[in-house]
């Protein structure tokens, strides 16, 4: 159940080399994003060298005059004008861009200056006001062929996702604590326990199999613990299959053949026959032979 | 400072809209494979075998809980087998039990194959026809084995059934091994066997589920 590949090099094969614009702007990180590319040259260099240059946002139209001037420069002066996010990657940072156009939609304007980019305009609104654009990403031409949105949880800092923990929605709380343990492995074990406390049953499952599936050392006792006293079957059967080849998988598929869930307890028969005690199994087969072990396995002799 | 502050606000409206981040298209077009469960059996001289007709025994179950992102499980067997007298070894999939013992039990597809005549949910997956020694008068009798003509050691045995699942939901997965009782009728050398065997239950994500082409 482990993911075939991690998001993170998924991104990065992607050619995706920015991250949210917020994060990077609160660390104060060399970042691509714009507005400003920190650790390049200031603002009032880069307006240096194109001094005939402006861009002005009035009544909701842009206009735009720039002659040779650094293309982030550019899309920087019209995320700032126009209050509208522009995420670009790092290869465009070295270009220049030369254009004049007066008076036109901020949409039509982006267009016009991302002619000879791959672009993708988000446009997001709620319910007390029409949607508008709220963020551009712009990558070099071709670069944005194939790639797709993907979840905040494959790119957020990991502090937030440890304020999602608490969010009031049981998806998003499910959603942050596997990427929290995807990240942190065996050093999530707090988060997952106190996500094993979770009053939502499918937090917990998604907690307790992600944690299984990426090496979280949970005790043996608190798997114990949830095969006994979980109300949710699945989290029963996972702390079940989890003891399945420990000291206490015996005993506890013995506990188990009585769980009321018949999944449950179809696992517990599954352990004892792999150790060599075969019971009848309920709620699967019931074949004469499922009584017979002897007829179902048998030494070969020149059969 | 102050492009900070700037920078800060202008990029604000991103924070609440728990905007989405670009992956590869060819990453995200196909969930992938998860493998529940890879387990093996009969690599100790020993071999799994029955006499019986359908329904036939329980020869491998395996509980599996689907990940709450796929809709969709493969069941594979790999093994090696023969069989007596030129009886069929007969196999079926199913989730929850065999449907003719367990009423909330289903195939894992409850089609029919061509003409070897298996009851539906059933396939033939091994069978080798117990030759007439007449004609072969002279040759090889008894094949290698001592269970008829037919009784040849052994022939690889390869199939993986699909099937559509809720996302999320718990299964028990079982693989039934039957004979056709094709081989003379009851009372004779009706077995049929597989050992060496692996197993393997998956799942994934696949659009529409698993469907008739």
């Amino acid at each position: 159940m482990k993911r075939v590949v991690s998001p993170i090099v998924l991104l990065l094969s992607a050619g995706i080399v920015a991250l949210p614009s917020f994060v990077l702007a609160q660390q104060q990180q060399s970042t691509t994003v714009v507005p400003p590319a920190v650790g390049r040259a200031s603002r009032s260099d880069v307006k240096g060298a194109c001094p005939k240059s402006a861009v002005r946002f009035e009544n909701d139209r842009l206009s735009v005059q720039a002659e040779d001037c650094p293309f982030d420069w550019l899309l920087e002066e019209i995320s700032k004008n126009a209050h509208v996010a522009i995420i670009t990657n790092a290869g465009l940072r070295s270009q220049s861009a030369s254009i004049q156009f007066e008076n036109v939609s901020l949409e039509e304007g982006l267009r016009r200056v991302l002619k000879d980019h791959d672009s993708f305009f988000f446009f997001g609104g709620d319910k007390r006001s029409p949607s508008r654009l709220k963020a551009v990403w712009v990558y070099s031409n071709g670069e944005g062929t194939g790639v797709v949105p993907v979840p905040q949880e494959f790119w957020a800092s990991t502090k937030e996702l440890e304020g999602r923990l608490k969010d009031a929605e049981p998806k998003v709380r499910a959603n942050a604590i596997e990427a929290i343990i995807e990240r942190k492995r065996d050093k999530a074990r707090a988060e997952v326990f106190n996500a094993l406390k979770d009053a939502n049953s499918e937090v917990r499952i998604r907690a307790l199999s992600a944690a299984l599936n990426s090496g979280v050392d949970l005790p043996t006792q608190s798997l114990v613990d949830l095969l006994v006293h979980d109300k949710s079957p699945k989290i029963r059967f996972l702390s079940l299959d989890a003891m399945a080849d420990s000291p206490e998988g015996e005993t506890m598929a013995e506990y188990a053949l009585n769980d009321p869930d018949p999944h449950v307890q179809n696992a517990a028969h599954e352990i004892l026959e792999h150790l060599g005690r075969p019971t009848s199994t309920p709620g699967t087969s019931q074949s004469p032979e499922t009584n017979q072990p002897s007829q179902m396995t048998e030494t070969k002799d020149r059969n | 400072m102050k492009a900070t502050s700037t920078r800060k606000w202008i990029v604000a409206p991103t924070v609440s809209l728990c905007l989405a981040f670009w992956m590869s298209l060819a990453a995200q077009a196909q969930g992938p494979i998860h493998r529940l469960s890879a387990q093996f059996k009969n690599f100790d001289v020993t071999e799994t075998t029955t006499p019986s007709a359908v329904p036939g025994i329980n020869a491998y179950t395996k509980t599996v809980l689907v990940p709450s992102t796929d809709n969709t499980l493969y069941v594979t067997i790999s093994a090696v087998g023969d069989t007596h007298k030129g009886n069929a070894g007969w196999f079926s999939c199913n989730l929850d039990g065999d449907p003719t013992l367990v009423p909330t039990g289903s195939y894992c597809n409850p089609g029919s194959g061509g003409a070897a005549g298996a009851p539906a949910g059933w396939l033939s997956l091994e069978k080798h026809f117990n030759y007439d020694f007449v004609t072969y008068n002279g040759g090889v009798t008894g094949g290698d084995g001592s269970g008829g003509n037919g009784d040849m050691h052994d022939n690889s045995i390869q199939y993986q059934w699909c099937v559509s699942v809720v996302p999320g939901s718990m299964h028990t997965v079982q693989i039934r091994l039957a004979s056709s009782l094709t081989g003379g009728g009851a009372g004779l050398n009706n077995n049929v066997f597989f050992e060496a065997a692996h197993f393997y239950v998956d799942s994934s994500s696949t659009k529409g589920g698993c469907t008739k082409f």
